[in-house]
């Protein structure tokens, strides 16, 4: 549970990074921020993680998408420059306004008309500066922006053409966060991390420059406070990313004692220890309480140095300022100018320091994408697999053994099933039916040389014959929140609604959903209808059958079914199996009654083959289940 | 899944209103037991302000004495440059204590602040997590596990923006214009004018392109959450994606999501992009309004220059909050809208709550159901309670642990699960309940246990009507094993006490060995202080249940009542488990839910259910005799054991 908590924080940082919660973009608008929640030193934290790929070939990944969004983001850097100097300017300008009426020589003083003029200027300069602005943010953010839906579509692609025990491993939470977040890092790399980076590179020397012209000693002094601000950024970065990372891993452990109390709360409340629970509640909550306000110390601790760095540089302006004025060293426009260049050359050194942390974050989410562009499908086709024009739907397999990590799941099975013939295969739970079953539609790669189509090696087929050709229905009947309709027809581009309706009746589901008050278009899950168990493994039968494939296997896929609607679905089935190949894997006697012959799985190997009769008759496996059911049966009839 | 909710989350934030005075008194009585630590913080803020407003004051009287001193008395004869120096330096000095005074301030504030919201937040958050625990199972039946989660965590976080950053910066920034406002128009009323004449046009372009801002921002979260819904799909999907060939359509789907998303970006990322310029422009024209008229004043000799330089940079001091004071208000409104789902919780009754005080109930709809079945069960129960009046009158001699009259439930107005069970059991009985997946049993359980209200009839424990026992006390004189057994991850002690802190650690061990738990425990390297993993999957199934055992013995029931797992062991193990059941059964009332043949055999009555009733009941011998269910399930029982499927 600790998910959301990570998720949502680089969500926020990304916000206010993309929309500058700090950070002044005027010349004239330079003012001290208070403090505290805004400080840029604050929000450098993210979740720091160690990754074995160093520097910064973790991102060579993502360089093929930088021809899409070049011409974007140079633009927009391109607009840094003039959106700098046009700051430069309005400074100077107000510096010479300031010297023109407060000079002592009453001759020179500016005439109101030009310092009218000058204003003017300033605020047509002030437009075009605005422009330069928007420019930059809105061509750099939207590259990055770009950068980014790239970025993710590949991702999705890419696990697309992979198969579901590739990812096994990782949790579909864990998934998700990498398109979201880890993606949002990279992309704040790019994007408003490379904006301040080089508004800093622009606008520092300018300042210097400019300073070091007017007055070079106090210039000197002052790279003092700059490089002290430097240094400060750089030294509260590591204590804030490793507490804020303590803080969301204690945030997390708080959620697991509450998820642990909610999820076992009749525990909880059988043994009245409700409150033992709430204690140690309390005492994840002191520890993250603890964390929180170490964080916050810290921060309150650099956002202070901050300050006394820019008090600093404030008290040499008035010190060494006010010296050389008293000495006519310095005039008063001057010394105002000094006032406003302190901000606006601090802000993009504060800006650096923060992208320190940006850097880390995004290198770490880089990593993470590229373990996850790394795996490839464990199901590949072959280079030069064949197409067959059409399909008989002979399946056979010969002499196959499989196994899961070293555990033999399926021993020397064969099996042959003519065209048009159909095989039922039954067996206690773990026998290995499903395995089978997925070997048999290369969900999972067989050896080469043991499964066969036509005569065809299913490793030799391309994939999208094999898929047209054999028509799964998957144990699991996952079906997806669209409409019903959509979903039995999903094999398809467009819905043909009257083969859904058809499909639907042969699969004994079209009276449910008739009843639904949308009918065939009402959505399903968490915005729609719930189906029951049964209903959803009908209109998981439904969906296969529109694809009209002429290989069926049913994967066990009655199980929720009561049994007299089983009977009716397999009396509808009878029809359509005529035409097709099927194997119908089920552990429930009954729907193997439709088949030819009967195979017996234990332990992965083939135990027993027959007719229903004859294996009724032979007292074995089979005949025990077979008794089993019908005692249930009878049970069930009370 | 973890991104979904977050966006449903942000979803309801609409709800909140800062201008809800019920919700705001309601919340700032977290906050009375601070009120001095409060009080305080919004002290150093002044103070901080006041520190920040001596500096531009020190400017001003740089250029006014010292600098004017000199400019004016450059020629004169006798007159050094020395006496102006030394005031600069001295004036210097003061800027510098100041600005060290300030920064002590702040870091003073800033711990003390967050300090004290951390608390706040920390005692809601018990409170809320106390209340949560204290609610009836039937309401964790209808709430997500993970929509719990979140209130407890996430919405107490949101609320805790109100109490470190929020109201005191927001408060701070307000403080700010109104003070620095009132300095301009005291240094300068005709300068103030002009430069306060924009102020309000400067608040209505923020807030105007916040509200932008916040609608734009919502649709990205709005689309970002079908992005995810829809990947999250897909993976848990995959297979089926891939039998029918459906890559390319997804691919071209989700690229139309994600293409959504970025458009929904775009739009934000344009108004943040005419935001900064715009406000930048606009504070410009103010300031170059001021600049023109403050030339004119000191032209005329109306105005003199350091005054105007301190006003000049006062300026800056105004327009930065107003900048972010919009953004404090989106802040206010998540952090309310989360605190009205807290006590959306808090307002919810608790199981122990006294059922006839009213009081005002935030989602009533939720509770009513299960509330009302208890009253109308109540009322029509009443009679049966009167002693000669039931079916079953109650014989002379000790009443019976364990009674079901006329019982009938069924879970949120659903099918009947029971119907019309009656049974007793006598102290020290042990009786095994028995029947077909479906009939019933474990909902026994949770009836005995008070989890759920009886739709008719009524449970008695020792006589008494368990809706007039306690539930602490109630469940304190019933152990319950359950069959799905639930472990903490915690420490295998903490696992057996289950809060009993007074219990020794010896009487821990005790109860282990009397269920052969012992054994195992002792040979795990830090034995009882092991810590458990989540739900106990570090230990076997067969360990799991006699930890639970244990957990039972140790809680040293009157009444035990045991939910056997139908989960396979291996054969010695189950020779430990079938021990280890007569061991806790020994000496006690036990209504024990059988799937082992031995506890069936050997329980002194069995009781058959059969689609939500009592079916038949007797011995072992007696029930076999009959061939009836008993019978059957029986056979069934045997053939299991050799072709269990």
């Amino acid at each position: 549970m600790s998910e959301p908590a990570r998720a949502a924080r680089p969500a926020l940082n990304g916000r206010a990074a993309d929309q500058g919660s700090g950070g002044p973009d005027g010349a004239l608008s330079g003012a001290t921020p208070p403090g505290g929640s805004g400080s840029p030193g604050a929000t450098a934290a993210g979740a720091a993680v160690l990754d074995p790929q160093r520097g910064m070939r973790a991102f060579a990944g993502s360089l093929k998408y930088w021809p899409a969004v070049r011409k974007e983001f140079l633009w927009g850097l391109a607009c840094v420059i003039p959106g700098s100097a046009l700051d430069l300017i309005t400074l100077l300008i107000v510096r010479d306004i300031f010297d023109g009426v407060t000079t002592s020589d009453l001759a020179q003083r500016m005439p109101l008309n030009t310092v009218l003029g000058k204003i003017g200027l300033v605020l047509l300069i002030t437009l075009v500066k605005g422009a330069a602005k928007y420019g930059m943010r809105y061509w750099v953010t939207g590259a990055s922006r770009v950068f980014e839906r790239l970025y993710r579509q590949d991702l999705f692609q890419h696990l697309l053409t992979l198969t579901p025990r590739d990812i096994a491993h990782l949790r579909t939470g864990d998934i998700m966060s990498r398109s979201l977040s880890d993606i949002e890092a990279v992309r704040m790399l790019l994007g408003p991390a490379a904006m301040y980076n080089v508004q800093t590179v622009v606008v520092m020397p300018m300042a210097l420059i400019t300073m070091a012209f007017i007055d070079p000693t106090l210039t000197a002094l002052m790279t003092l406070p700059f490089l002290g601000l430097a240094l400060v950024v750089k030294f509260a970065a590591k204590p804030t990313q490793r507490w804020s990372q303590i803080s969301q891993d204690r945030i997390g452990d708080l959620s697991t004692v509450a998820q642990e109390s909610f999820s076992g709360i009749r525990v909880v409340k059988a043994f009245a220890s409700e409150a033992f629970s709430g204690s140690a509640f309390r005492r994840m909550g002191q520890a993250f309480l603890e964390s929180n306000v170490k964080l916050a110390t810290i921060r309150g601790i650099t956002s202070a140095t901050i300050n006394v760095v820019k008090d600093f540089g404030m008290l040499l302006i008035v010190l060494v300022g006010g010296w050389h004025m008293v000495q006519g060293r310095l005039t008063l426009g001057n010394f105002v100018l000094f006032t406003a260049m302190l901000n606006w050359a601090l802000w993009p050194l504060i800006a650096v320091g923060w992208t320190l942390g940006m850097y880390h974050r995004a290198r770490a989410g880089a990593v993470r994408l590229n373990e996850l562009f790394a795996i490839r499908s464990s199901v590949q086709e072959a280079p030069d697999a064949i197409t067959p024009s059409g399909v008989r739907g002979e399946l056979e397999v010969r002499h196959l053994s499989f196994a899961w990590s070293a555990t033999d799941v399926l021993v020397d099975v064969s099996l042959h099933v003519p065209a048009g013939g159909t095989l039922g295969i039954t067996g206690r739970t773990g026998c290995g039916k499903s395995t089978l079953v997925q070997l048999l539609s290369r969900q999972v790669e067989p050896p080469a040389g043991t499964v066969f189509l036509d005569g065809h090696d299913v490793r030799r087929l391309s994939l999208s014959f094999l898929r047209r050709s054999i028509g799964v229905v998957p144990q699991d009947s996952f079906l997806f929140s669209e409409s019903i309709a959509a979903n039995i027809g999903y094999a398809h581009d467009d819905t043909d609604m009257d083969n859904v309706r058809a499909m639907a009746r042969t699969a004994h589901v079209d009276a449910d959903i008739e009843a639904f008050p949308r009918g065939y278009d009402e959505l399903l899950g968490e915005r729609g209808v719930t189906l029951s168990g049964g209903q959803r493994q009908r209109t998981a039968i439904a969906r296969t059958l529109a694809a009209n494939p002429p290989v069926l296997i049913l994967d066990d896929c009655l199980s929720a079914v009561d049994s007299i609607t089983e009977q009716a679905i397999l009396r509808g089935l009878r029809e359509t199996l005529k035409e097709r190949t099927a194997i119908i894997v089920s552990h429930r006697v009954a729907a193997l009654s439709l088949a030819d012959r009967i195979l017996v799985l234990d332990e992965g190997r083939v135990v027993e083959t027959g007719t229903h009769d004859e294996l009724v008759a032979r007292g074995g496996l089979y005949a025990e289940i077979h008794e089993r059911q019908k005692l249930e049966a009878e049970i069930e009839a009370l | 899944m973890s991104t979904g909710s977050k966006d449903h989350h942000d979803a309801e934030q609409d709800l909140g209103s800062i201008f809800d005075p019920r919700l705001l008194s309601r919340v700032m009585e977290f906050a009375r037991p601070h009120r001095n630590a409060l009080l305080a913080t919004v002290g150093l803020l002044v103070i901080g302000l006041g520190l920040r407003l001596a500096g531009p004051k020190i400017v001003q009287l740089v250029i006014d004495g010292p600098v004017k001193d000199a400019r004016e008395h450059v020629g004169d004869p006798g007159f050094s440059l020395v006496g102006p120096l030394h005031d600069v330096t001295r004036l210097g000095l003061i800027f510098l204590v100041l600005a060290v005074v300030n920064a002590g301030v702040l870091v003073v504030r800033e711990w003390l602040m967050n300090r004290t919201g951390q608390q706040i937040v920390f005692e809601v958050r018990n409170k809320l997590f106390a209340h949560l625990l204290r609610l009836p199972v039937g309401w964790y039946d209808r709430h997500a596990v993970g929509w719990t989660v979140t209130r407890s965590t996430s919405d107490v976080d949101s609320l805790s923006e109100l109490f470190t950053t929020g109201v005191a910066t927001l408060a701070y920034d307000v403080l700010t214009i109104i003070v620095v406002a009132g300095v301009l128009i005291w240094i300068s009323p005709q300068l103030a004018f002009v430069a306060l004449i924009m102020l309000p046009v400067m608040m209505w372009v923020s807030f105007r392109f916040r509200l932008k801002a916040r609608v734009a921002y919502r649709a990205t979260r709005a689309s970002i959450a079908r992005l995810n819904a829809y990947l999250q799909e897909r993976l848990s999907g995959l297979a089926v994606v891939r039998l029918f060939r459906r890559e390319e359509a997804s691919a071209r789907r989700f690229d139309v999501l994600n293409t959504r998303y970025y458009s929904d970006n775009m739009l934000t990322v344009k108004h943040f992009s005419l935001f900064f310029p715009t406000v930048d422009t606009l504070s410009t024209t103010v300031k170059l309004g001021c600049l023109g008229y403050g030339a004119w004043l000191i032209v005329n000799g109306r105005l003199d220059e350091g005054v105007f330089v301190q006003f000049w940079l006062y300026l800056d001091f105004v327009f930065e909050p107003i900048r972010e004071l919009a953004e404090r208000y989106n802040v206010l409104q998540a952090a309310m809208a989360a605190a009205e789902r807290i006590f959306g919780v808090l307002d919810t009754r608790t199981e122990d709550a006294p059922p006839l005080a009213i009081e005002v109930v935030a989602s009533p709809a939720l509770f009513a159901t299960e509330m009302d079945a208890a009253m109308t069960a109540r009322v029509a129960t009443e009679p049966e309670a009167a002693p000669g009046h039931g079916a079953h009158a109650t014989p002379a001699g000790p009443a019976p642990a364990i009674e079901f009259r006329h019982v009938s439930f069924a879970y949120g107005g659903g099918a009947p699960v029971l119907q019309d069970v009656s049974f007793r059991v006598a102290p020290g009985e042990r009786v095994a309940v028995v029947g077909h997946t479906g009939a019933g049993k474990t909902t026994l359980v949770s009836l005995l246990c008070h989890f759920h209200e009886v739709v008719q009839g009524s449970v008695l424990v020792h006589g008494r009507d368990i809706r007039d026992i306690p539930h602490q006390e109630l469940r304190r004189s019933i152990a319950v094993v359950q069959q799905d057994v639930f472990l903490f991850s915690d420490t295998i002690a903490a696992n057996i006490r289950m809060g009993q802190d007074g219990l020794p650690d010896e009487a821990v061990a005790q109860a282990a060995v009397a269920v052969h738990a012992d054994r195992f425990v002792r040979r795990l390297p830090l034995g009882y202080a092991t810590v458990l993993q989540e739900r106990g999957g570090n230990l076997s199934t067969g360990q799991r249940q006699l930890i639970a055992f244990a957990r039972a013995l140790a809680a040293d029931p009157d009444i035990l009542v045991l939910d056997e797992a139908t989960s396979s062991v291996d054969s010695e193990t189950e020779s430990l488990i079938e021990d280890a059941t007569a061991r806790l059964m020994e000496g006690r009332t036990s209504l024990v839910i059988a799937h082992r043949l031995s506890t069936v055999v050997n329980a002194d009555r069995i009781l058959v259910m059969h689609k939500g009733r009592v079916h038949e009941q007797g011995t072992h011998d007696e029930l076999m005799e009959q061939h009836g269910l008993y019978w059957k399930l029986y056979r069934l029982h045997l053939a299991g054991a050799t072709a269990g499927t």
